[in-house]
């Protein structure tokens, strides 16, 4: 319950966190995203419970705090935590987020694999919930022996982040022991170790409650047991944490000998319905969702642990806080991975976060929640009078062995990714996730079906509204709007039946943003399959970020099925897991995670591709049978390394559109199999691109491919030759005066000035006539326009831009207000372009001067023919004989002109009582640098 | 170049380096200025330069003796300068009369007295002039001319020498002259305003203590730089006040300051005579006064646009500056069209006299061949009565120019248009 408390506790707390939080989720994002990696990588199972830990970790920080509030919390909480015991499951979540903070930074050294550990183990969490489901015994069993092999693993790498971030449980207990060796070795034994110690449990109970809500749970059970040991023994957190680890092997046996599994699959059962209203509640509204998790939870809690969570929270604020701390972060993590993902496109981190947390979620509210109540409630009894003394470590041992048998081929997986996260563990490893895997989709499908299910074309169309987000605000807003949508999609039944593709992003603005995260994730995630992009994703962001954003916001609950299939099948499979993954456990959102674990971490994903083979082959046959011959086509090809080089670049190529048919697959696979189909279909065609699968067997009609680069604006022009310097430089110049970019210009001209006295031919003459202009109108420099005029040859002065600059000129000195406009309307090449700047204060300077000069009045149609409104407003309808009337006297009213109506009806302007109203409006001031038809923003970034 | 016999090459050498150390112990500062004095050319550095050609060891010269190593590296380099300077290398003349010079101040700023001032000046003089002939051979040479910045920095560096309290600023003046002249040639004319900043703010130092040769120059200088900021009151007080105190015999300064002065009293209103202009050739600005008196248009447009090929005059106003002096001119002699306009009118219907029709401006502008439609005469006159140049106001309706019965065209007086 203490699990699922936080859970829900996080989820409901997310959203209220959120705005702040997300920076720092980001950050804690980054470190979980990079632990997700490992998560997956280290298999479904092992990867869930950590990931369920991590993210409720994660989350908790996220929503909590930043990841210094976090550490704070940690020491409080110790105090506060040993006193309660549910305040050790909250605190273990709130110490699991510090430790997990700790963890970043003491990962930072091995940063990357714990932090992909991390994320992985989010995803991982989101995966398990959706696998325990369905293989929940298994898996967890697979990850209780996986956290075994993980935590020798982690220990040996002393990669804290690693084994932390791995398993959120499993891991956890793996980190545990190893965070209990090498923390106490290191630093981090200390508050830090006992930290991390508790974190790992809460982590891992947290994970557990999340993904593998047994395993977590157990763990969590354990942990909250261990808490409320500790509350017994209630010594210290640090002591308890070190204990923790203990505690997690004792944990984790205890839940992998029975609680876990069985538990699990009792609490499922019964938290299943819970959940699964939890879970439609969910994928309407990430935020929303939370509040349903917060009553399975408490439904789960009241049955199973509610006394001893609520009664730790009542003993200890801090306790209480750190629930609150938790389930917000953990609420957190379901709305804020939409967010994190809208928000974060641009970071890897968040996206990865969000997918997990989606994930999360999703098994949150479908069977984790329940199973983790459940399983809290008995092996935290159990496990915490074993942990609370330094029995616990062994304890963890134990438990892990008995987790094993079930996850033990899961584990050895997951611990071979996780920990080395290349292929000699790998290979080891994906045996195991692909029965795990298998189980896993089949739950999924079952258990998962109305949470995480997102359509692909959601996806995509999440990702591109992201796509057109600018910036973070943009992308914020864009998130919510998206969320929005889909809540009312989900809501009214249409999230799956709604054409996405077609759905237009103006609709979302804002929310499109999303939307195209969303769909953008899934590509990263493909992308990521790649080795080589895996660092660019994790460096990029945005791309990333936008993908797996997409996945979680998308399908939260999907993408946390997503996300666990994800890890399996990357622990089985590399590139082709993904594929396979989907296919094999139906679930498309496993893509997604493992999209995004591997974008965060590309060498997971190399790693799951070993495992992934065998996977792959599972699950396709459980989840989706048609995507088995591919995948089994896939496999066989993959397992050549010539192979698996061609995918790669393959799968480089179609990583977007893999992403988003992933992504979409995972969603649809489960709630629908139209979805599933289209899914399968992209799956194939990933894993066609990945393994060389003839292009005839394509049904491309079904894979119409659809450009999704929203950028209008190339960084680089293709030439086809060399370029011709003054040419280019005119060019460049011309566009900025048609743009009325002075400064740009100026930088062209410096350039073409040097390049003509080089005696490199050009549009001398023409630019002479710029140069003119601008100085007469811009620069107001008179040695600099004598000298020019002085240095003008007689050729040139008889080139009609040089006269006609030379007579903008002289009209300009004197004041010439007609001559000025009727050059401005005879004006040759880009002559008026520059003029166009001056047009402004030349109005002004006439109207000044009539207003001065005529009385009693002036007609409004003189001076908008005088003053070049008429015929030449290019705002103009096209009509031929456009007086600019309408213009003419709003621009009078806007500098303070007094017009009035004369005998005839005419407009007039009175001059007398405008001589001393006129003023020069500042926003047209503003605009003098030059295009009237500039954006404001657009000119400020300018600026 | 005569044959110079070793011996005799000693001798002069030897004869150079004695008077150069009398001059300093002695305070001489015109022998000094004698000594230093290139761009004279006088015979006497000539030969010496001729004996340092065949005495190629001038710097055992000067080793030898305590007397003379005392000035050793001020004697050594301007021996170099004066030896690259008499074989025509005068980008190597003007490396070591830098480093001549550099020494040289360094010398000057140990001496408490101000007496080597006019030493001073002539360094200052030379190594401008030295730097322009050095920067006209590397530009015949196809390289970029920088020695007179050079030299811009180094007198930079001599007035800092001089600025400050005490007797030797009243050298400070010409030092500055120096630079003015410098940086006009270079076109680096902003570069003047922190000179004059310090000159015109230390209150130190009375201004009407310097000597009035550079207060002339400074003042001359200082009203161009006022013609180009258009700010022709102040312009008009320096130019006048350079006038006043130039010496009169020096026809050629006059005419320089007149130059800018007559185009700054123009459009003040102020009308030279034509035997100034005559007196002192100024017949560029012949056209221009006339076409004031007259208010002929065309004849102004002609002055500043045919010239212009034809004469290169306004090639010349271009490059003073005054072109933009004159071509604003053109509102007075609008206003003096006016003024003819309302007169003839007045003679033949004195009681209509005060409208002028816009009808009727544009007819005489078509005798002046200027054609202009109303609007652009209206838009004329709607700037001639902005500027007070006209007194009254423009009825758009019947297209009529009403003129105040009282002083409709006022006279400038001294006050620049459109104040």
């Amino acid at each position: 319950e203490g699990c699922v408390m936080n859970q829900g506790g996080n989820t409901q707390t997310v959203a209220p966190l959120d705005p702040n939080p997300i920076e720092k989720r980001y950050g804690v994002e980054g470190s979980q995203v990079q632990t997700s990696p490992y998560q997956y990588s280290t298999g479904s199972d092992a990867a869930s419970w950590t990931t369920h830990s991590v993210d409720n970790q994660v989350v908790q920080q996220n929503g909590n705090y930043s990841n210094s509030n976090y550490y704070h919390p940690q020491p409080p909480v110790p105090a506060t935590g040993n006193v309660q015991e549910t305040s050790s499951s909250t605190s273990g979540t709130v110490n699991v987020a510090q430790d997990y903070s700790a963890y970043t930074p003491y990962q930072t050294p091995s940063d990357l694999q714990n932090y992909s550990n991390t994320g992985y183990t989010n995803y991982y969490s989101g995966c398990y919930q959706q696998q325990q489901p369905s293989q929940p015994y298994t898996q967890p069993v697979g990850a209780y022996q996986n956290t075994g092999a993980p935590y020798s693993s982690f220990q040996n790498p002393g990669s804290y982040a690693g084994t932390a971030s791995y398993s959120g449980t499993y891991y956890n207990p793996a980190d545990y022991q190893t965070t209990t060796g090498g923390y106490q070795s290191t630093a981090y034994n200390s508050q830090t170790a006992g930290g991390y110690v508790n974190q790992t449990p809460t982590s891992s109970n947290q994970g557990n409650y999340t993904s593998n809500p047994y395993q977590n749970y157990t763990p969590d059970a354990a942990n909250i047991h261990s808490a409320t040991t500790a509350t017994a023994t209630p010594v210290h957190y640090q002591q308890n944490y070190q204990q923790w680890p203990g505690y997690y092997s004792q944990t984790e046996v205890p839940c992998a000998p029975g609680t876990e599994n069985l538990p699990a699959t009792s609490a499922f059962s019964q938290s299943f319905p819970v959940a699964g209203g939890v879970a439609s509640e969910m994928p309407a509204s990430n935020g929303q969702p939370a509040p349903s998790y917060a009553q399975n939870w408490r439904q789960e809690t009241d049955s199973s642990q509610p006394p001893p969570q609520q009664p730790a929270a009542a003993v200890s604020a801090s306790n209480n806080a750190y629930w609150m701390h938790q389930t917000p972060s953990q609420q957190a993590h379901y709305p804020v991975p939409p967010q994190n993902h809208y928000q974060s496109p641009l970071e890897t981190k968040p996206l990865y976060e969000t997918p997990i947390q989606g994930h999360q979620r999703a098994t949150y509210p479908q069977e984790l929640n329940s199973q983790a109540s459940i399983h809290q409630a008995p092996l935290g009894y159990r496990q915490p009078t074993q942990t609370t003394p330094s029995v616990d470590t062994q304890r963890v041992s134990k438990i892990q062995i008995p987790t094993n048998p079930r996850i033990a081929s899961n584990l050895p997986s997951g611990y071979t990714k996780m920990n080395k996260e290349r292929s000699p563990a790998g290979a080891t490893q994906t045996p195991a996730y692909v029965s795990v895997s298998m189980s896993n989709p089949k739950g999924h499908t079952s258990a998962m079906p109305e949470p995480g299910t997102f359509p692909k074309a959601l996806c995509g169309f999440v990702e591109r509204a992201f796509a057109r987000c600018k910036d973070d605000k943009e992308k914020a807003s864009c998130q919510a709007a998206l969320k929005k949508i889909i809540t009312q999609a989900t809501n009214d039944g249409t999230i799956n039946t709604r054409d996405w593709d077609i759905e237009p992003l103006s609709t979302v603005l804002n929310t499109d943003v999303t939307n195209t995260e969303s769909s953008s994730a899934p590509i990263s995630s493909l992308q990521n399959k790649s080795p080589t992009r895996r660092p660019k994703s994790r460096w990029e962001p945005i791309v990333e970020s936008k993908p797996f954003v997409k996945p979680a916001s998308t399908f939260t609950s999907g993408v946390k099925f997503g996300g666990w299939n994800h890890p399996n099948v990357n622990n089985k499979k590399s590139s082709e897991t993904f594929q396979k993954v989907d296919a094999v456990t139906g679930s498309k959102p496993t893509y997604f995670a493992q999209n995004s674990a591997k974008k965060s971490f590309q060498r997971p994903v190399k790693r799951q591709r070993f495992a992934g083979g065998a996977i792959d082959d599972e699950e396709s046959s459980d989840s989706e049978k048609e995507l088995t011959p591919y995948y089994s086509s896939a496999m066989s090809l993959a397992s050549s390394a010539d192979e698996k080089k061609r995918r790669d670049s393959r799968s480089k190529r179609f990583e977007k559109v893999q992403g988003h048919s992933r992504g979409n697959d995972i969603p649809k696979p489960k709630i629908s199999n139209v979805r599933r189909g289209t899914a399968l279909r992209l799956g194939e065609v990933l894993d066609e691109s990945c393994g060389s699968r003839a292009v005839e067997d394509m049904d491309w009609d079904a894979l119409t491919v659809k450009g999704t680069c929203q950028e209008i604006e190339k960084r680089y022009l293709r030439l086809t030759s060399a370029p011709d310097p003054t040419t280019v430089y005119e060019t460049h110049a011309r566009f900025a005066l048609e743009a009325g970019d002075l400064t740009e210009y100026n930088q062209c001209l410096s350039q073409l000035k040097i390049l003509y006295a080089e005696g490199i031919e050009g549009c001398t003459l023409e630019f002479a006539a710029y140069s003119l202009l601008y100085i007469t109108l811009h620069s107001n420099n008179n040695r600099e326009l004598l000298s020019s005029m002085s240095r003008l040859s007689k050729e040139a002065k008889g080139d009609e831009a040089v006269r006609h600059a030379l007579s903008v000129r002289a009209a300009v000195t004197s004041g010439n207000y007609v001559m000025f406009f009727r050059l401005y309307k005879t004006a040759p090449n880009m002559n008026s372009c520059l003029m166009d700047l001056y047009v402004e204060k030349m109005r002004y300077k006439a109207v000044t001067f009539i207003s001065r000069s005529c009385r009693p009045s002036i007609p409004v149609s003189y001076l908008a023919q005088v003053l070049g409104f008429a015929g030449t407003s290019s705002e103009g309808t096209g009509e031929k004989e456009n007086d600019g009337m309408e213009e003419c006297s709003e621009w009078l009213k806007a500098h303070g002109a007094s017009l009035i109506a004369d005998s005839n009806g005419d407009m007039v302007l009175d001059t007398k009582a405008s001589s001393t109203s006129l003023f020069m409006p500042e926003p047209e001031d503003a605009v003098a640098h030059g295009d009237r038809y500039l954006d404001v923003n657009d000119f400020f970034t300018r600026t | 170049m005569a044959y110079v016999s070793m011996g005799e090459a000693h001798r002069r050498i030897t004869e150079y380096l004695n008077r150069f150390c009398d001059a300093v112990s002695y305070q001489d500062s015109s022998m000094l200025c004698r000594l230093l004095s290139f761009s004279s050319n006088s015979p006497s550095l000539l030969s010496l330069a001729d004996a340092l050609n065949v005495f190629q060891d001038a710097s055992s010269l000067i080793r030898q003796s305590d007397k003379f190593s005392e000035y050793g590296e001020i004697l050594a380099h301007l021996f170099r300068s004066l030896q690259s300077y008499r074989v025509g290398n005068l980008v190597e003349a003007y490396l070591a009369f830098e480093k001549f010079a550099n020494a040289f101040v360094q010398e000057f700023r140990n001496w408490e007295s101000a007496w080597a001032l006019e030493a001073l000046y002539v360094v200052c003089y030379e190594i401008r002039i030295l730097a322009e002939k050095a920067d006209k051979e590397l530009t015949s040479n196809g390289k970029s001319p920088e020695k007179l910045k050079a030299a811009g920095s180094l007198l930079m560096k001599v007035f800092g020498v001089l600025a400050g309290k005490g007797p030797k600023r009243v050298g400070a003046l010409y030092v500055t002259c120096q630079l003015f002249k410098t940086y006009f040639k270079l076109g680096t004319v902003n570069l003047c305003r922190s000179v004059i900043r310090s000159i015109e703010t230390a209150r130190i130092f009375d201004f009407e203590e310097f000597p009035r040769r550079d207060k002339v120059t400074y003042m001359y200088y200082t009203g161009r730089l006022e013609v180009f900021n258009e700010n022709f009151p102040a312009a008009d007080t320096k130019l006048s006040y350079a006038l006043q105190h130039c010496n009169p015999k020096r026809e050629r300064n006059i005419r320089m300051i007149l130059k800018y002065l007559i185009p700054v009293k123009l459009s003040l209103g102020i009308i030279p005579k034509d035997e100034l202009l005559q007196k002192y050739n100024l017949h560029e600005y012949m056209n221009v006064v006339q076409a004031l008196r007259k208010g002929d248009l065309r004849l102004l447009r002609h002055a500043l646009q045919e010239h212009e090929d034809r004469y290169c005059i306004v090639a010349v106003f271009l490059r003073s500056g005054v072109y933009l002096v004159l071509e604003k001119l053109e509102l007075q002699v609008y206003q003096r069209l006016m003024k003819k306009i309302y007169i003839i009118q007045k003679l033949s219907d004195p009681a209509r006299a005060h409208q002028l029709k816009l009808e009727v401006i544009a007819k005489a502008l078509r005798w002046l061949e200027i054609d202009m439609d109303l609007d652009e005469v209206e838009c004329i006159m709607t700037i001639l009565i902005y500027k007070n140049l006209v007194k009254g106001y423009l009825a758009h309706k019947s297209k009529v120019v009403v003129l105040s019965k009282q002083d409709p065209f006022p006279k400038l007086n001294g006050k620049p248009v459109g104040s």
